[in-house]
């Protein structure tokens, strides 16, 4: 992992502000009233693949990861920004630039001998009307690479190269396992002998044990036909094995991008911070101070203002003229979104939120006002003192107008009160170090707040 | 240090020890005898299987095919002057008046009787096969060979080409089947090939709309997605991912549908449009005989005019049906398993 592969030429593949948005609903009403709203599943990624390396891509499900990979190469359209590969040709040995997005229907079907796509899904991946040997052959007779005998030879070939037995070519994908699927999968991406091969969580699908051989053959495969990966997950850990450098992705945007040994050290990205601290250790005195982040992934359909990770971030940055606690002022970020969502004041409360058995919402407008403080403190884990004259007041008048079942002013005291820049200012990626950017206002230097020492940090 | 946080090494196990999880696989020796596993045969050869079980279905598919082969050999058949099927299997020319007495009642030389011109019943029942049971079939081919088609570009370009085709078939579907062929038949005139015609513009429509319903869930699968990351073209990936596993319904359809094509031809024909009234096709010799449905003068009721031809329609259709819903059966379990030997 070290040593990794060399970064100094051209990238293989690049894409700049790389944007997929749907449109979530097709009806012709709704266009025509120019009311469909945009799911913004990939929004502006900057990212470049280098000839033999392998690119992480990481992200919980529903953080675009897939699309992104998927329309990379053009398998579903992008609505913006550019995707570009270096062909090395091998006459000239220099380098031919394409722009995948201009290319026309047959140019973007040559395109596909040199970068290939391995699902995720073993099973809906495959034709099941057709034999193996035809699926892994596809490849060959799509290209008119070769026919007739050479054809077949070259289909044992694969099957062998990916460990399966070649005699059986003529039967049926349901007769196999899912880990063997999978290497059909991987045999026929293989067939057209491509340069980058983009694997759409390849192994999630699989047993933990038959997860480890499948990494490893895709290991082998690297060595042995000097490929470029770019391999999506949604666990750290699996990547950390094979990657030499990893992306994080969150809500269709990157956050953080850096060599694998530069992720996995300080300084992290908040988000990855969380991440990390959820990988269980082998050490059996490690104590597991996992971080939990609170809430769901927020809809990429109206993604959150700001930095998009402002709703979950542990760390997100507390106004500088205010003198609060990190988890104190998570609590009334909590808060204040939990009131933007709300109807009416007597839903703010339910015991999902707290400890005690009670079931049902608890109707904080029917209580007095200290008991009321008390439970919406104590709910989303704001001290009594927060430590700030001005913040208490303006959590205590929040509660007076609640128990008033005044919910849009209270959001408003609070939010004059609280407004952390992270709402406000879209991070941009900042070089950490080296190949090191992160997506974080607290390594922004022109961002207000405080921010940890970066410098030499290991 | 903080760079070893969290490692799971996963390169070094030992995958020889594991390999037994992976190895669903059999081995080279038991490849052969893998052949008699039902599991490997294709699922046409399933279908056949489950066929011969069903009592019901093989007789059926007897009789449809002692129909088909009474169609072929029940007239010579003569291509420009020259005679590729000489056999004759009917006693008599169906069209030749007087081989008989006008109404001869059943008897050994005239199995079926005569009718009121005095042709042979029996000659003119088994040459009418030739007109309905080849049109029920010639129809029914053309429709879903056309409907598949039409349905499965509509299907997979969607959009705006999907709902500009669909609505057309809307449009057909507006009118009720047997009428609009009627009208057709009347704007275009009797005979074979406006029959067969007027009946496949009219049928193709459900082929169309039910394999692009089946289109819409198979493009979802990842299959499609993956020939296309290949390469593929969309003519290949139509025709060679999505249909044939989009086709199970069709199938179903077309064989419980070529019945429903043998009555409409034979309601036309009753209604006196189609065929010339003296062509020996059953709707046609039901309608030329239809006052004798009533008890003629004297009490005399000439029943086998008109019993004959009717039993032959409903005998053809109720085999086709018969077949038809064993082939359901046998594609529904089939669909079911598809997925079956993964793990
Ligand atoms: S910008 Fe703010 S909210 Fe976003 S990750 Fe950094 S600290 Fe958290």
């Amino acid at each position: 992992m070290s040593t990794g592969p060399d970064r100094s030429g051209d990238p293989l593949l690049r894409t700049e502000g790389l944007q997929k948005y749907y449109e979530t609903s097709s009806g012709f009403i709704e266009s025509f009233l120019n009311r469909a709203d945009q799911v913004k599943a990939v929004d502006g990624v900057d990212l470049e693949v280098y000839p033999g390396e392998t690119l992480g891509v990481v992200g919980e499900s529903g953080c675009g990861k897939t699309t992104l990979g998927r329309s990379m190469l053009r398998l579903i359209e992008p609505t913006g920004g550019s995707v570009t590969y270096h062909k090395r040709n091998e006459e000239t040995g220099e380098n031919e630039t394409i722009e995948i997005t201009d290319l026309s229907g047959s140019e973007l079907r040559d395109l596909r001998t040199d970068v290939q796509y391995i699902f995720q899904d073993p099973f809906s991946s495959l034709n099941p009307r057709l034999t193996v040997g035809d699926i892994v052959g596809e490849p060959l007779d799509i290209h008119g690479i070769l026919e007739g005998e050479e054809r077949e030879r070259r289909i044992y070939e694969l099957l062998e190269t990916v460990g399966l037995n070649p005699s059986h070519a003529n039967r049926y994908p349901h007769e196999f396992s899912g880990g063997q699927r999978q290497r059909i999968g991987i045999a026929r991406a293989l067939a057209v002998d491509p340069e980058l091969i983009v694997c759409d969580e390849p192994v999630s699908a699989l047993d933990v044990s038959v997860q480890a051989q499948i990494l490893n053959l895709l290991e082998d495969l690297q060595e042995e036909f000097d490929l470029a990966y770019v391999f999506i997950a949604h666990d750290l850990s699996v990547v950390e094995h094979i990657s030499d450098r990893i992306a994080v992705m969150y809500l269709g945007e990157l956050a953080e991008v850096g060599t694998t040994e530069e992720i996995f050290a300080e300084p992290y990205h908040p988000y990855t911070e969380a991440l990390l601290s959820a990988i269980p250790e082998p050490d059996p005195l490690w104590e597991g101070n996992q971080i939990f982040l609170r809430g769901e992934v927020p809809s990429p359909m109206n993604p959150p203002s700001g930095c998009r990770f402002h709703t979950r971030c542990p760390r997100v940055i507390p106004p500088t003229d205010l003198d609060v606690d990190q988890p104190a002022f998570r609590g009334v970020m909590d808060l204040r979104l939990r009131l933007s969502g709300l109807e009416a004041a007597d839903g703010l409360v339910t015991t999902a939120d707290t400890d005690t058995d009670a079931g049902g919402v608890e109707d904080v407008t029917a209580m007095d006002v200290e008991s009321a403080e008390a439970l919406v403190r104590n709910t989303f884990d704001i001290p009594e003192w927060i430590g700030d004259g001005e913040a208490d007041d303006a959590v205590s008048d929040a509660v007076r107008l609640l128990v008033d079942g005044e919910v849009d002013a209270a959001n408003d005291r609070l939010e004059a009160v609280f407004e952390s820049p992270c709402e406000t200012r879209h991070p941009s990626s900042n070089h950490i170090r080296n190949t090191h950017e992160i997506a974080c206002l607290r390594y922004d230097a022109d961002a207000p707040g405080d921010r940890p020492a970066v410098g030499d940090a290991k | 240090m903080s760079t070893e946080r969290g490692r799971i090494r996963v390169s070094g196990f030992e995958t020889e020890r594991i390999a037994d999880h992976d190895a669903a696989e059999p081995t080279g020796d038991d490849a052969e005898e893998a052949e008699d596993d039902p599991e490997v045969q294709n699922r046409w050869v399933r279908v056949i299987h489950q066929l011969k079980r069903d009592r019901l279905a093989l007789t059926g598919m007897a009789v449809v095919v002692v129909m088909l082969f009474v169609a072929v050999f029940s007239r010579p058949i003569v291509v420009g002057d020259v005679t590729v099927q000489p056999l004759s299997l009917t006693p008599y020319d169906p069209a030749q008046t007087g081989v008989g007495d006008r109404y001869d009642s059943p008897s050994l030389t005239h199995p079926m009787g005569t009718d009121r011109l005095g042709r042979d019943t029996f000659s003119r029942v088994v040459a009418g096969s030739r007109y309905s049971v080849t049109i029920g079939f010639v129809v029914t081919a053309l429709a879903a060979s056309f409907g598949v088609i039409y349905g499965g570009v509509s299907g997979y370009f969607g959009g705006t080409t999907d709902g500009v085709m669909m609505r057309l078939v809307d449009v057909i579907f507006a009118f009720p089947a047997l009428v609009l062929a009627m009208i057709l038949v009347s704007l275009f005139g009797g005979g074979f090939i406006p029959l067969v015609g007027a009946f496949a513009l009219v049928g193709w429509a459900s082929y169309a709309r039910i394999i692009r319903g089946e289109i819409l869930k198979v493009k979802q699968n990842e299959y499609v997605m993956a020939a296309k990351a290949l390469g593929a073209r969309d003519k290949s990936v139509l025709f060679r991912h999505i249909i044939p596993n989009a086709i199970a319904p069709v199938v179903v359809q077309a064989t419980l549908s070529i019945g429903t094509v043998v009555i409409g031809v034979a309601a036309l024909g009753f209604l006196g449009l189609g065929f010339d009234p003296g062509t020996p096709e059953w709707g046609t010799m039901l309608d030329a005989e239809r006052d004798t449905l009533i008890t003629g003068a004297g009490g005399t009721w000439f029943w086998w005019t008109t019993v004959f031809p009717g039993m032959m329609i409903f005998l053809f259709v109720m085999s086709i049906n018969m077949v038809g819903d064993a082939v359901n059966d046998a594609l529904d379990v089939q669909v079911d398993d598809v997925r079956g030997g993964g793990g």
